[in-house]
């Protein structure tokens, strides 16, 4: 029934390599040019996606459960994260009304 | 892992104490749990439960790292009466918080698998971000929140795609499976192992606050609230290298393949730490950027990795935070609940109160690596050690920092013993922090007499 | 060439029928209700639909905080859920003692439900 899927794995693991790492590479500029917290904490998230896919690409490369399981443990994190992070946030705006990160220099020296 | 299970269940306890309004025993329960966690962590022999599959190994080295983060916690704990003013209303959040971080250091020092590495910095970090942040009115806590959070989740990210560049290499997560991987393939390991290898150290140093990847520090250290800062300073660093030296000395055979990247770091780390805290007029900064240097000097223990790697640093660790609860708990004292924090706020601490002004001039010299303090013994073993395997140049590169820091430490002191107070405020110090500030002092000068009973635990 | 040829025969083209049947309907049912139904436009049929309610001010108008403070609690409490799949899947095999584990996760986080009640951070109106 899944033969078809099966045969897709004829796609070396270097291919998944390249995506996850442009994507990881996406986040990264993301987190380092954008100006917006909140754009910021989306490619932060990105970078964490990228990484999910290339353990779940190594997880199929060598038939191996662990990595899906890690997955979870990153998907956890990164729910946890995120909620603190907004929170913050929160309390930024509500002092500053604002998302900007350059609203964010008062501690200087 | 009992203490690991012992400290969840007194982090949940501490919350319900808090909403069912028993804050007065707050504090006394807490005490009285992280000491049963401390037995327990102590008393631990070391086997590995097969059902455990090996994610957490308590070995001799994990213990010591172990007891030394509750005892410097349960520290931090009593230096909170009298400065947890910002947070009347929800001190058994800040304190679960901290609890609860503290499971994540433990975890940090005792893995024995990626997993139980990534989820114990996160254990660690996620409460510290809601901790810095906890002086909620204030712009400046918030900021520093904000900003320790992009960062470490920015780091995280790094770290993330070094374990799965690490396990598409070696096809495992546990550390024994990748070190035994690593002897078979004998250097043929593919390059992504090396490149995860990196990108893990990268975000270790992250969490250290190893230059370059330290910028955040200062920010974070001066923003958060002092009583966080101490945490930080303290607990975490000493959890950061935990794990650190762990890592390097994990069975990896051919570590040395990134001397060059800890040797850079190294030296970055010292000088850069030095040299600015020289120009800080803050205390609170200055303590910083002293705690970037000092993550420095650990540094080149992890650098030239020996057998005896683990116990430098764990000297070096002991000593350094013995030395900051007493610099902060005095800085907590006399001036940061006054809003102060120029150098100039321990002007005539002598005249004052004595006892306290030596406590504080034994922590700076300890810090600066004067004999008879732990700090000495922390650098001396580290530097020895060093030169035993012929790394000369970064040895000779770290006393002139040494001589640096003296310069900066010196002028706390001058400024306590040599120069007029303007303000007269009679301190009140609660007893608690009379406990801290001497009980460390005399740790502090009893590890400098008797240095070698510390090498008995590992 | 040959896997693909055999794949496409084989998978590939139903779901392109089915791709075409559901699109077909979508676009039927649109279209015909657009041709069929009567019109009638007066001023209170072309207001925007609000269940029945007056559409008041503009839509682009900040939340209160309290639905951001319920969605991250669902968020959380969701994920949760992740460890619970596993567990189902080998629920013969770890037998008793996963039971006796999974029962203290979540123990351990009803217990932050609780505490979260308690705080009253789901409490509506203060």
């Amino acid at each position: 029934m899944f033969d078809f899927l099966e045969k897709s794995s004829n796609i070396p693991i270097e291919y998944y390599m390249w995506l996850s790492g442009i994507l990881f590479s996406i986040g990264v500029m993301g987190v380092l040019m954008r100006r917006n917290v909140i754009i910021m904490l989306m490619s932060i998230e990105l970078m964490l996606n990228a990484v999910n896919l290339l353990f779940i690409a190594f997880a199929t490369f060598l038939n191996d459960p662990k990595g899906q399981v890690f997955v979870f443990f990153i998907m956890l994190v990164a729910a946890a994260e995120v909620t603190v992070g907004l929170a913050i946030l929160t309390l930024i705006y509500r002092n500053t009304k604002s998302v900007d990160i350059d609203f964010l220099k008062k501690l200087k020296g | 892992m009992s203490a690991i299970i012992t400290l969840s269940v007194l982090g949940i306890l501490v919350l319900y104490l808090g909403i069912f309004n028993f804050k007065k025993v707050l504090l006394p329960v807490i005490l009285l749990g992280l000491t049963v966690a401390f037995v327990l962590l102590a008393t631990n022999t070391g086997n590995v439960l097969a059902a455990d599959m090996h994610m957490l190994v308590f070995d001799a080295p994990a213990r010591a790292f172990g007891c030394l983060l509750i005892l410097i916690t349960a520290g931090v704990f009593c230096l909170t009466p009298g400065n947890m003013e910002y947070a009347t209303k929800f001190r058994q959040d800040v304190f679960g918080l901290m609890i609860f971080s503290l499971i994540g250091g433990i975890m940090m020092i005792s893995y024995g698998n990626l997993i139980t590495l990534f989820l114990g910095i996160e254990t660690l970090s996620i409460p510290l971000y809601v901790m810095v942040g906890s002086k909620r009115s204030d712009l400046k806590s918030n900021e520093a929140a904000m900003k320790y959070f992009l960062l470490g989740a920015f780091a995280t990210g790094f770290l993330l795609l070094g374990i799965a560049l690490i396990y598409g290499a070696t096809g495992s997560f546990d550390f024994r499976v990748i070190a035994e991987q690593c002897l078979t393939l004998q250097g043929n390991v593919s390059s992504w192992f090396e490149i995860g290898v990196l990108l893990l150290l990268i975000g270790l140093s992250f969490k250290v606050s190893a230059a370059p990847f330290h910028f955040w520090a200062p920010d974070v250290y001066d923003g958060a609230p002092t009583i966080v800062t101490t945490y930080m300073s303290t607990v975490v660093k000493i959890a950061g290298f935990g794990a650190l030296v762990r890592f390097t000395r994990g069975g990896f055979p051919d570590m040395h393949v990134f001397g060059q990247f800890t040797f850079i770091l190294a030296i970055l780390t010292m000088t850069i730490g030095n040299f600015v805290a020289t120009q800080q007029k803050s205390i609170k900064r200055m303590l910083a950027y002293s705690s970037i240097a000092h993550a420095g000097y650990m540094l080149i223990a992890i650098h030239c990795s020996t057998n005896a790697s683990l116990v430098n640093i764990f000297i070096y660790a002991f000593a350094y935070s013995l030395a900051s609860l007493v610099m902060f708990g005095v800085f907590m004292a006399i001036a940061d609940k006054y809003e102060l924090a120029d150098i100039d706020s321990f002007n005539g601490l002598s005249k004052k109160n004595p006892l306290v002004a030596i406590c504080a001039a034994i922590a700076l010299l300890s810090m600066a690596g004067i004999p008879i303090t732990a700090g000495f013994f922390g650098k001396y073993y580290i530097f020895a050690s060093a030169i035993d395997s012929n790394y000369f140049l970064i040895v000779i590169i770290a006393m002139l920092n040494s001589l640096v820091s003296l310069y900066y430490y010196l002028k706390l002191i001058i400024a306590m013993f040599f120069k007029e107070g303007s303000n007269d405020v009679s301190e009140k110090i609660p007893a608690l922090h009379y406990f801290v500030i001497f009980g460390c002092t005399a740790l502090n000068i009893l590890i400098g007499l008797y240095p070698n009973n510390l090498m008995m635990l590992f | 060439m040959m896997i693909f040829l055999v794949a496409f025969t084989k998978y590939l083209i139903p779901l392109i029928i089915q791709l075409l049947v559901v699109l077909g309907f979508v676009f039927t049912t649109v279209a015909a209700s657009q041709y069929l139904g009567p019109k009638r436009k007066t001023a209170g049929k072309l207001e925007s639909f609000e269940s029945g309610l007056d559409a008041v001010g503009n839509a682009r108008v900040p939340f209160s905080v309290k639905y951001f403070l319920a969605a991250i609690l669902f968020v959380l409490f969701d994920v949760e859920i992740i460890f619970l799949y596993p567990w189902a899947v080998n629920f013969k095999e770890l037998g008793w003692q996963g039971f006796v584990e999974m029962l203290m996760f979540i123990v351990f986080f009803t217990l932050g439900f609780f505490y979260v009640l308690k705080k009253g951070a789901l409490k509506w109106d203060d």
